[in-house]
């Protein structure tokens, strides 16, 4: 998908949800941050495009972030100010981060991929007598007043 | 008139689960079926499981709460008075559009709570009786599983074979087998080879926002296209809003309205209500009439009442091993029976399915340690990339369903103010989560932990508890009695006997597994007894 988002941030907005984002997001340890990413640019628009409902608290936080000030110091305001805006806003830009194939990558998570199951895969994931336990333990079902109606029965 | 309009044999509403069912099942015997279904087709290129955006449009477009998703083909629930959000699809396959495919039955002991444990009520049917059309439908629903579980007494093996129980399975079992305690491969409704219209599972792990490769048993691929080519005639955005009665208090038909907003009317000498838990109870009490001032078929004053849910829990553990916790189906991929049934050593009665499903994106990783109950919830900053590298991938997930009691203060009403977007009333939700059942959560979240260090966690934690349901039952209730009861054991109405019941809303009590395999099961038994009911059934003038 490459919904286009229906609100477009202007540059200055960019800027600063950039600065943002590396508050929540930050690099170290191998992985990227926010920035580094590309969070504030297609991430966040195609972000937007799926999620046209996150506009709002994201611009709502963004426009309220004072030029100049310091970005960790806006995001605990915005955080103790209303915590739930907080969450969509954060949502936002970690859902455009994890957009990022190189975040994903850096994660080693593959994301949804076809995998088909190999014709005798079921059967490897229960080598070793894996089941045979619960078998030998036999049937552990409650019987009722009509239990003994089913051909083959053998009651617990 | 015109063909549209023509009387109907028998009039489905709702071209959901149970409603595919029984429409094929009916078109093939020879009826001609009209269903007014009030979304429409899903179109398998929009659904989001296939797309980078997956998680995104599943917290929104595609999420399981209609009041999230705010479709047109949904209609509003009022739920401030509920403990958990309600979840439903409104479209062709209902919600098996988008459940998990968990395709458990019923236990013997499902159907006799009390005889065996004094509580609630036996079902008027047994689960011998209910064995035949149990396995009927897991072979049109594709059912894969290995057969043998010791949990269930003897029976047909599932059609296909079971799929791989994965390295989260495996890791779940191993742990579950040092304590001696049942584990099974899951059974689901998602095709371990290619079988009829479905194609093998891709494995993509997304099964709960729609299957984009139809490998999903869904009753839109499954049974729809076969009761069209029978002549069953479906109509798409038709909003329901009455049930009519004739002069001799029969169902004759249904008043709808139509994608253009123009009120119709289909006629029909059999009307079978598959709305499920919220849709038919809310339809019924909207078809209050002279002869039936408080509902339709409501005599026993039960309608609406009753309401079970299935508060999920879910117990996360953290992994050292590489477990590939994404890889589908999702689709459950073990289930356990061994805290299903009721110990007189508890506080509690009855008992809890437990499954190992995958644990999906990234993005559900860190709502996991954001929302659960763990002193550490922070997910910002440094701990942003700790707990992603720390879960993804290493992450295993017991997910618990709990048996619901009936509790007539359980209720779905008409919200006296909030309508859907053609006037009609919006159903209300009132629910508590009973003493009984908080009860039965608080020991298997505690033995689920257990389970989780006995596979060797190295963390674990309470990630879910009493959180949303999709599982909406028992709002018009089965039973022998009138008095105590809205419909029969065959899901046909006290009161009007030419009115059927086919979907969750008739559930006497609502077990503690997935329902649709039952629901499915019930449908198909229903449509079997119309069809060998039909030269003596009473129909509307």
């Amino acid at each position: 998908m490459s919904a286009v988002a229906a609100v477009r941030l202007e540059e200055a907005e960019r800027e600063t949800l950039r600065a943002l984002a590396d508050v929540l997001i930050p690099g170290g340890e191998g992985m990227p941050s926010a920035s580094d990413v590309g969070v504030a640019g297609k991430w966040i628009d195609r972000t937007l495009g799926a999620r046209p409902d996150l506009a709002a608290p994201l611009l709502a936080i963004v426009r309220s972030a004072a030029e100049g000030k310091d970005p960790a110091a806006e995001v605990e305001r915005a955080r103790g100010a209303d915590a739930a805006a907080f969450e969509l806003f954060a949502l936002a830009v970690s859902g455009a981060y994890l957009l990022s194939p190189k975040a994903k990558k850096a994660l080693r998570y593959p994301g949804p991929r076809r995998n088909r199951a190999y014709p005798d895969e079921a059967e490897h994931y229960l080598a070793d007598d894996l089941i045979e336990p619960v078998v030998q333990r036999g049937p552990i079902y409650r019987p009722t007043p009509s239990s003994n109606e089913l051909p083959g029965a053998r009651l617990p | 008139m015109s063909d549209r309009d023509k009387k109907a044999d028998v009039l489905i509403v709702g071209g959901g689960t149970s409603g595919g069912i029984i429409a094929k099942q009916l078109a093939e015997d020879g009826f001609d079926v009209v269903c007014l279904e009030r979304g429409g087709w899903v179109n398998a290129s929009e659904l989001p499981g296939d797309k980078p955006e997956f998680e995104l449009l599943g917290g929104q477009a595609w999420h399981p709460n209609p009041n999230v998703r705010g479709s047109a083909a949904d209609y509003p629930i009022e739920d401030s008075d509920s403990d958990v959000d309600v979840w439903m699809y409104n479209g062709v396959g209902g919600s098996s559009v988008l459940y998990a495919a968990c395709w458990s039955r019923f236990l013997p002991s499902d159907f006799r709570v009390r005889t065996l444990d004094g509580v609630a009520d036996d079902w008027p049917i047994s689960y011998e009786e209910l064995l035949p059309y149990y396995e009927e439908t897991d072979v049109e629903m594709a059912v894969s599983g290995r057969g043998g579980d010791p949990a269930y007494p003897p029976g047909a093996p599932p059609p296909l074979p079971a799929h791989p129980i994965n390295k989260t399975g495996r890791k779940a079992a191993e742990g579950m087998n040092k304590l001696g305690w049942h584990w099974w491969p899951g059974p689901v409704s998602i095709p371990s080879q290619d079988y009829g219209p479905l194609k093998q599972c891709a494995r993509l792990g997304i099964c709960r926002m729609g299957c984009p490769e139809g490998a999903k048993a869904s009753t839109d691929l499954t049974h729809w296209p076969l009761a069209l080519k029978h002549g069953a005639r479906l109509i798409t955005n038709a909003r329901v809003a009455e049930i009519t009665v004739d002069e001799h208090g029969r169902a004759s038909g249904a008043v709808y309205i139509d994608r253009d907003g123009t009120e119709r009317f289909q006629g029909a000498s059999i009307v079978v209500l598959a709305a499920n838990g919220v849709g038919t109870a809310r339809l019924l009490l909207m078809s209050s009439s002279a002869r039936f001032p408080d509902g339709l078929a409501n005599s026993s004053g039960l309608v609406g009442t009753r309401l079970m849910l299935h508060p999920y829990a879910t117990v996360t553990g953290i992994y050292d091993d590489e477990l590939e916790d994404w890889l589908g189906p999702a689709g459950q991929q073990i289930q356990s029976m061994q805290f299903y049934e009721t110990d007189t050593s508890r506080d509690f009665v009855r008992g809890c399915k437990w499954l190992v499903l995958p644990t999906g994106g990234p993005l559900g990783t860190l709502a996991r340690y954001a929302s659960g109950e763990r002193e550490d919830r922070e997910i910002w900053g440094a701990e942003f990339h700790r707990k992603l590298r720390e879960g993804i991938g290493h992450t295993l997930e017991w997910s618990i369903i709990p048996e619901d009691l009936p509790d007539e203060a359980n209720t779905v009403t008409l919200d006296p103010t909030l309508k859907d977007s053609d006037g009609l009333p919006a159903p209300k939700i009132t629910y508590a989560t009973s003493e009984n059942t908080r009860r039965m959560l608080e020991f298997n979240t505690a033995r689920a932990v257990e389970a989780h260090q006995a596979s060797g966690a190295r963390q674990t934690w309470v990630s879910g508890r009493r959180w949303a349901a999709g599982h909406l039952l028992g709002t018009a209730r089965m039973g022998d009695d009138p008095t105590t009861s809205v419909v029969d054991g065959y899901g046909r109405a006290h009161d009007v006997e030419n009115l059927f019941i086919v979907d969750g809303s008739t559930f006497v009590t609502s077990s503690g597994v997935n329902p649709t395999s039952t629901i499915c099961a019930l449908a198909r038994r229903t449509g079997k007894h119309i069809t060998a009911g039909a030269r003596s059934q009473a129909v509307a003038a």
